[in-house]
């Protein structure tokens, strides 16, 4: 790369630049110069152990979240619509929004609810007098218990995940992965990707943790097998 | 520097003797230490981890002109306008003629060390454009006129009650809170959210900029920073030149080693990721402020410039004794603790930086901690070298150090001094052990203890007993 482009022809690029070359011009204590990133893409490592026991990836996602204070629960295919539906009422959710390319069958069940089905084309406004939003996810880690959101259609766009209060999770048992190193071959960031571990949480106040700032103070994830 | 009021013995000494900033300081930094020693147990790899993070942040230094040419480029392909500030008083104009541009004279804040280090909230207060910042702990100082004394948690200083008094005053004026941390998180919700709602720019910090892919990358705890990220119309965020990562794999070993390091936690509760401008979602204009700010200067020296490797995580403030019983402020920097100790001095070129070396023990907790293993203890030694060089050091300093050099480099002459001394016990045996000595040295007796002179000495003892 020993050719710069012209960008703006900013001075001060040209002079940090040039400030940089001769701040390396010491090269002698640094080891090679490969331009290639040194991490290796998926690498199994050594899997993480809570308690000295080894958990199964799905066992552990679940123990992870839940000690961010997140309501997991898990059911088979055939039980997901029954399962949101009681999480939305037992959430006192009376208006929803969901991406349009969720799944209509996983939330069919959810009755008497304001429904707004967002296509993304719409201006961002009104989001946050809406109660609760229903997702799917491009995939979730398990070690860190992080769901992983990238703007496919069954996620939609960032902000719907935002303002409303109560966020529930649909998670498929094969979109779990077991550490974050797998994780960019699995997402790429074409759009723009949101990792969620836990509700919205702070400790500023003499480091004790209340969950609930500005996010989703309420994470519900559903596990479907 | 004896008798000055500014640097680090100067503004530490009040610190320390206020005994109710020590309890808050100690139950913080046990607690966070305690909590990051759990998650950290957790990886059995992870001492591959920090020397995989240190090989990723010393590639990028040692090629870093060619690693900024194609963020650059990576940036401006996916949407992105890039600026180049050579010092912070630049990035600061650029910022201003930014939110001028667009006619408004509010912008919202994510938490960045990088915009406190270049004074960017003052800059833009005096140009007529408030800076909201939206972290609680900073909504916290800002709204108390203080300053920062933690890298993580800015607020570490402040009890409950103080900040429920804070908040009566000012954001929650005319209700009746009481001190639950939750009833207080509350009401910087409440307050917040009609800035967010209403905010037409924000302004960020970088965590790790991916050089492959113009990627932006941003941690956080409590959603403020999604909400800066997602809603508003234009997108300012302001990096240091050292904040990239090759690729999004690497990108990946900083998001293990930065949650555990930093708040104790497998992973912190929101990371934002974006390449620029994405259609439909979020920002409409997005700028990246590029700024040097001496830091080539530290890349030049082969020592100091592992300081650049530093992802601001704050584990080392958290182990350091020092710290915990002087608190941030000690530091009169930005960067507080053994980080700020060493990234201080290099990048500000202030009187009471150049004392904040000698701010340290030398245990060398940071080093074990720091998550790309900056020796920091090392770079300390090196940077006493280089300020005492430039002459920072009196003549009786360096006369009783040229006394102490002679002495200890020679085994006879060593020996002599101690015969010296043996003869001399008569003398210091008349101060009281809590007395203290005379002249320069009565420094180290004013929180010490005069050991009591031992018959003979150690070599005499030797000599007699078994030498022979």
């Amino acid at each position: 790369m020993a050719t710069d482009h012209i960008s703006g022809d900013q001075p001060s690029r040209t002079k940090i630049l040039s400030l940089v070359r001769s701040g390396l011009f010491n090269k002698s204590m640094d080891p090679g110069s490969s331009t290639a990133g040194v991490a290796t893409r998926g690498a199994p490592g050594t899997p993480v152990r809570i308690d000295s026991h080894e958990l199964e990836t799905v066992d552990l996602f679940e123990e992870v979240l839940r000690d961010y204070k997140a309501r997991v629960l898990r059911v088979d295919v055939e039980g997901l619509p029954d399962a949101v539906a009681e999480v939305v009422s037992s959430c006192g959710i009376k208006s929803l929004v969901v991406p349009n390319g969720l799944d209509l069958s996983w939330y069919e069940g959810v009755g008497q609810v304001e429904l707004v089905v967002d296509d993304g084309s719409g201006p961002a406004v009104g989001f946050e007098k809406i109660d609760g939003v229903i997702t799917g996810c491009s995939c979730a880690i398990a070690e860190t218990g992080t769901l992983v959101l990238s703007g496919k259609p069954d996620e939609g766009r960032r902000v719907i995940t935002l303002l409303p209060d109560f966020h529930i999770c649909i998670v498929k048992t094969e979109a779990i992965i077991r550490r974050v190193s797998e994780l960019f071959s699995r997402v790429g960031v074409s759009n723009p990707v949101t990792l969620i571990s836990g509700p919205s949480a702070t400790s500023d106040i003499e480091l004790k943790r209340v969950e609930g700032v500005h996010g989703p103070r309420n994470l519900i994830v559903v596990i479907v097998r | 520097m004896a008798g000055s009021r500014v640097g680090f013995p100067y503004t530490s000494r009040s610190r320390i003797e206020d005994s109710q900033l020590r309890a808050n300081l100690r139950s913080a930094t046990t607690a966070i230490r305690e909590k990051r020693g759990r998650v950290v147990a957790e990886k059995a790899d992870w001492e591959d981890l920090r020397l995989k993070g240190e090989q990723i942040r010393r590639e990028v230094l040692s090629n870093l002109d060619s690693y900024l040419v194609k963020l650059e480029s990576s940036v401006e392909k996916v949407g992105g306008v890039v600026h180049w500030a050579v010092d912070a008083s630049e990035a600061n104009q650029i910022v201003f003629s930014l939110v001028r541009q667009h006619g408004e004279s509010e912008v919202v804040k994510v938490k960045s060390l990088t915009t406190d280090e270049m004074g960017l909230n003052e800059y833009l207060s005096q140009h007529g454009v408030m800076a909201h910042e939206t972290d609680l702990a900073e909504l916290i100082i800002q709204l108390a006129h203080d300053k920062p004394s933690h890298i993580l948690v800015p607020a570490i200083h402040k009890n409950r009650s103080e900040i429920r008094d804070l908040f009566q005053r000012t954001i929650s004026k005319g209700t009746s809170l009481s001190d639950d941390p939750a009833v207080l998180a509350e009401a910087s919700r409440l307050y917040l959210r009609q800035k967010f709602l209403s905010a037409k720019i924000a302004v960020s910090g970088v965590n790790f900029a991916v050089a492959e892919t113009g990627t932006i990358c941003v941690v956080e705890s409590e959603g403020n920073g999604r909400m800066c990220l997602t809603l508003p119309k234009v997108l300012i965020s302001v990096m240091g030149i050292e904040k990239i990562v090759p690729t999004l794999d690497d990108l990946a070993v900083f998001l293990e080693l930065l949650p555990r390091s930093s708040t104790g936690e497998r992973m912190n509760p929101y990371t934002s990721l974006w390449s620029g401008v994405h259609k439909g979602d979020g920002p409409e204009e997005f700028h990246l402020v590029i700024m040097d700010n001496r830091r080539s200067a530290v890349l030049a020296d082969p020592v100091g410039r592992q300081t650049l490797h530093c992802i601001r995580c704050s584990a080392c403030l958290n182990v350091c004794p020092v710290y915990e019983r002087s608190g941030g402020h000690a530091y009169d920097s930005v960067y507080p603790g053994p980080i700020g100790a060493i990234l201080s001095p290099q990048l500000f070129d202030s009187e009471s930086s150049k004392s904040l070396p000698w701010a340290s023990t030398l245990c060398g907790a940071c080093y074990e901690v720091c998550p790309v293993r900056i020796n920091i203890p090392q770079v300390l030694v090196h940077l006493r070298e280089k300020v005492l060089a430039e002459g920072h050091q009196s003549r009786s300093e360096r006369f009783q150090f040229a006394i102490l050099s002679a002495v200890l480099s020679s085994g006879a002459r060593f020996d002599l001094a101690l015969w010296v001394i043996s003869r001399l016990r008569f003398l210091i045996d008349r101060f009281p052990s809590s007395g203290s000595l005379p002249g320069l040295v009565g420094k180290w007796t004013e929180a010490r203890e005069l050991p009591e002179l031992p018959k003979e000495t150690f070599r005499v003892w030797w000599r007699r007993s078994r030498g022979h």
